[in-house]
């Protein structure tokens, strides 16, 4: 991990009732895109659900569908905490709604 | 004319092609469960449609083989012309992530009638959606619909038709807009470089439309690049490297540029024709979610629902198959009745009823469990049960998406492998499909139905809530998987060695399973069972039947059953002891016939194979015989067993013929033992011609079909083995 990743926050990192904004999708391509074609792209919001018995995959909401992943692909998503969307992000907001509710 | 159907998995697109075709297809929440592309021909206003049912897929981006069928038929790369038109299939529920697909498919450069499917429950969980507007910003006829309850269909069939009229025979091989595409211009430009490159080399026009050209640029690493750079040479390689550069340059990294931009013209897309007041739908998942997929509850309830389907099939199958069996002894009787002992007579009750009949009997277990498989599936639990277990395959150095395919294999294991094209690690998949045939499929109920209800007490426990019969049951069919979990692991370790491959599986919406489409299913798995009973298993009846009749001489055997039939008629007490004398006579003499026989020959001299593991040579027959197909050990027990003369005089049917069947000296042939020895024997061997040929052509190669067969048939044999050596030890 280079410097700049000890502060950036991953979805892995989050436990469950937990959301957060997605900043930046990394690791290979292979998964990436198919992370993003799920609708994990920057500006989405993400809500953790909860975890799989026996420590294992957590099941998330995004764009108001519930997928699940192990924290190997939950790592390449990098998010920001909280709920401090920037306003303008029209998607965020809207994903927010579903959020609030 | 053709069209196609594509949208992403759970959007109810196998419900709607049976809709639209009036075909019965398998459906299901589970994404990807639709493999094989189906195809129906309809007549809409007198144009002949053909509807091809694509696999389902979240984008036009291929990473396994089953997507690329979809990227293929599309642009007509595969050997079969170009669709006409394309349905994309959105659930209305989840139009945002449903319009990725979508707009990668207005690319393509097709004619295309967008449905928005499962539109009343979009509704009724808070959706509202300006549908006129989304058809004007998108510039395609959308037309909302319910599949599943049948609103809706009108209006899409006369979308497509007024499409199809409308642009009939504008669609040639290249046709191609993705010059239209939402994407920005720097993409579109590496896009057109990219094809006038491919101009100068030699690759076929249809392979190098803007839309396949676009795909091998925005997606590294996957199909449609293999594809071209395979066509192309590997100067198409550096070609594609030197573009994604110039675009990293520009600020565009691929394929998160392609993701971003796409999603973005969404969000703006639909804030202003959409709003969502409350997703009341959402909230009633979570909420269950809560409880079945709790940490601790979900895997305590998954393994109960799994209990419960077996313990309830094991209930109502017992009383349904003793009707029939009533029925077919009666059938039985009648036909002895109304003819004279003769190779006739012999044919038709021994060889053909007892035959199809001992087969028959075993239906009500199999629509029983389609019915509880489909109810699973439909509902959106399957994909529950396999984002719970992938911790647990996660052992077997497997992902919960081999899940469902190991799940189906309980049902059978041909459809069970042809599902895994789901998964797109290749070393996952090919120790699925060599594991698959370990689970317990439905074939197998009957053997261990017939072991169970003959020699199993029915010693109960818990308050009379839990049977010994059904703990049996759940044991044999849960054997397989057991036994799966090592040979995995080895298969893993050696052969198939490699990192574990991604996870992403969605959670569809819970949703109240539509009891047409399941009881359809039911049907459809019947009916084929039926009908493989009726050819496969009648032929192999009749073989064995000739087999073990031929050659012999049964003029004897006629004459003592008619002087027994004649005695018995005129009056049965008084000549009691006459007919009991000719009885053992006739046993006597069915035994030297059954032993002199073709099959008597072969099995003798096979005998000492069986014999460690308590079998006679007529189980040793009757395994053998069911070496093509597992489900015909009970026809062939049941005609064996009917010709050695064994028929014992209270009890009718197999069940009684297998009580009363003994070894030379007297000894019963079956005991507990015997019977799990069999049970085990056959929850581990490959006796399925059907999956040997399915999983030759997923891996085209007989390597692995050969590989398969081998290492089962060891494996039952050490299995029935140990089961009978320590059985009679207790």
């Amino acid at each position: 991990m280079d410097g700049a990743a000890v502060n950036t926050l991953r979805l892995a990192d989050l436990t469950p009732g937990s959301s957060a904004i997605v900043t930046a999708i990394g690791g290979a391509s292979r998964i990436a895109s198919r992370l993003m074609e799920m609708g994990f792209v920057p500006g989405a919001v993400v809500q953790v659900l909860r975890r799989a018995p026996f420590g294992g995959p957590v099941q998330y909401r995004v764009h108001g569908v519930s997928i699940s992943m192990r924290s190997a692909e939950a790592s390449c998503v990098s998010v920001e905490s909280g709920l401090a969307a920037n306003p303008a992000n029209t998607k965020s907001v809207s994903a927010l709604e579903l959020v609030a509710q | 004319m053709r069209v196609a159907l594509i949208g992403n998995p759970n959007t109810g697109k196998s419900t709607l092609f049976n809709a639209l075709s009036g075909m019965r297809v398998r459906t299901g929440n589970y994404p990807g469960v639709t493999v094989e592309q189906r195809i129906a021909k309809v007549n809409w206003d007198g144009h002949a449609v053909e509807l091809i049912d694509l696999p389902g897929t979240y984008s036009l981006s291929p990473k396994s083989p089953d997507e690329m069928v979809a990227v293929q038929v599309l642009t007509g790369c595969c050997d079969e012309p170009r669709p006409d038109l394309v349905i994309c299939i959105c659930n209305a529920a989840a139009l945002e992530r449903n319009l990725y697909l979508a707009t990668q498919v207005m690319e393509v450069g097709l004619p295309l009638v967008l449905c928005l499917n499962m539109w009343d429950s979009a509704v009724s969980s808070g959706v509202s959606l300006d549908v006129a507007g989304l058809s004007k910003k998108l510039g395609v006829p959308v037309v909302p619909t319910s599949a599943s309850r049948k609103e809706g269909l009108t209006e899409l069939r006369k979308a497509v038709v007024q499409e199809l009229e409308a642009g009939a025979g504008a669609v040639s091989l290249h046709s191609d807009s993705f010059g239209h595409s939402l994407l920005s211009e720097p993409i579109r430009h590496e896009v057109d470089r990219l094809c006038g490159w491919l101009n100068t080399s030699g690759v076929p026009l249809e392979k190098r439309s803007g839309f396949l050209v676009s795909r091998s640029l925005l997606d590294p690493g996957g199909s449609v690049e293999s594809m071209l750079v395979r066509d192309a040479g590997s100067g198409y390689s550096v070609m594609l490297v030197e573009a994604r550069q110039a675009l990293k340059d520009k600020q565009l990294e691929i394929p998160a540029a392609e993701a971003e931009q796409r999603y973005h013209f969404i969000g703006e897309l639909l804030s202003a024709i959409q709003s969502r007041t409350v997703n009341s739908r959402a909230k009633l998942t979570d909420r269950i979610d809560a409880v079945l997929t709790h940490r601790f509850f979900g895997f305590l309830i998954c393994l109960a629902v799994l209990l419960l389907v077996f313990s309830t099939i094991n209930w109502f199958s017992a009383p349904l198959s003793e009707a029939v069996e009533g029925g077919l002894g009666l059938l039985s009787s009648m036909v002895s009745s109304s003819m004279s002992p003769g190779p006739l007579r012999s044919l038709l009750t021994e060889g053909v009823i007892s035959g199809v009949g001992s087969v028959i009997v075993f239906l009500p277990q199999i629509c029983l469990l389609f019915l509880f498989i489909g109810l699973l599936e439909d509902c959106g639990y399957m994909a529950r049960a396999a984002f719970m277990m992938d911790r647990l395959m996660g052992v077997l150095g497997l992902s919960g998406r081999s899940f469902l395919p190991l799940m189906s294999s309980f049902a059978c294991a041909v459809p069970g492998i042809m599902a895994t094209r789901v998964i797109d690690d290749r070393r996952d998949r090919f120790v699925t499909i060599l594991i698959a045939p370990l689970m317990s499929c439905s074939a197998r109920l009957p053997v261990y139905v017939l072991m169970i209800g003959t020699f199993i007490p029915e010693t109960r426990y818990l308050g009379g809530w839990l049977s010994l019969q059904a703990m049996v049951l759940f044991a044999m069919s849960t054997l397989g998987l057991v036994i799966a979990v090592p040979v995995a692991m080895l298969l893993r370790r050696t052969l198939f060695r490699g990192e574990p491959s991604p996870f992403l599986l969605e959670l569809p919406d819970y949703r109240m399973p539509s009891l047409r489409v399941v009881i359809g299913r039911v049907w459809e798995s019947a009916q084929s069972f039926v009908v493989r009973a009726g050819t496969l298993i009648f032929a192999t009846s009749v073989l064995v039947w000739a087999a073990g009749s031929f050659p012999g001489d049964h003029r004897e055997r006629f004459e003592l059953t008619a002087k027994i039939e004649s005695l018995e008629s005129a009056d049965a007490e008084l000549n009691a002891e006459e007919i009991e004398v000719l009885s053992t006579e006739l046993n006597q003499v069915n035994g030297q016939l059954l032993r002199n026989s073709a099959l008597g020959r072969v099995g003798r001299t096979i005998e000492p194979i069986f014999v460690p593991l308590g079998w006679d040579w007529r189980i040793g027959v009757g395994v053998l015989a069911s070496f093509p197909a597992r489900e015909v050990i009970i026809a062939t027990l049941g005609t064996i067993y009917s010709l050695g003369g064994d028929v014992g005089e209270e009890d009718e049917g197999l069940r009684g013929t297998l009580k009363a069947a003994t070894w030379p000296d007297g000894s019963s042939v079956f005991s507990v033992p015997v019977a799990l020895s069999i049970m085990v024997f056959f929850a581990l061997c490959a006796q399925c011609v059907s999956t040997l040929m399915v999983i030759k052509r997923e891996t085209n190669s007989w390597l692995w079909p050969a590989f398969s067969f081998g290492y089962m048939t060891i494996l039952a044999w050490v299995g029935a083995f140990l089961t009978y050596q320590i059985g009679i030890r207790m």
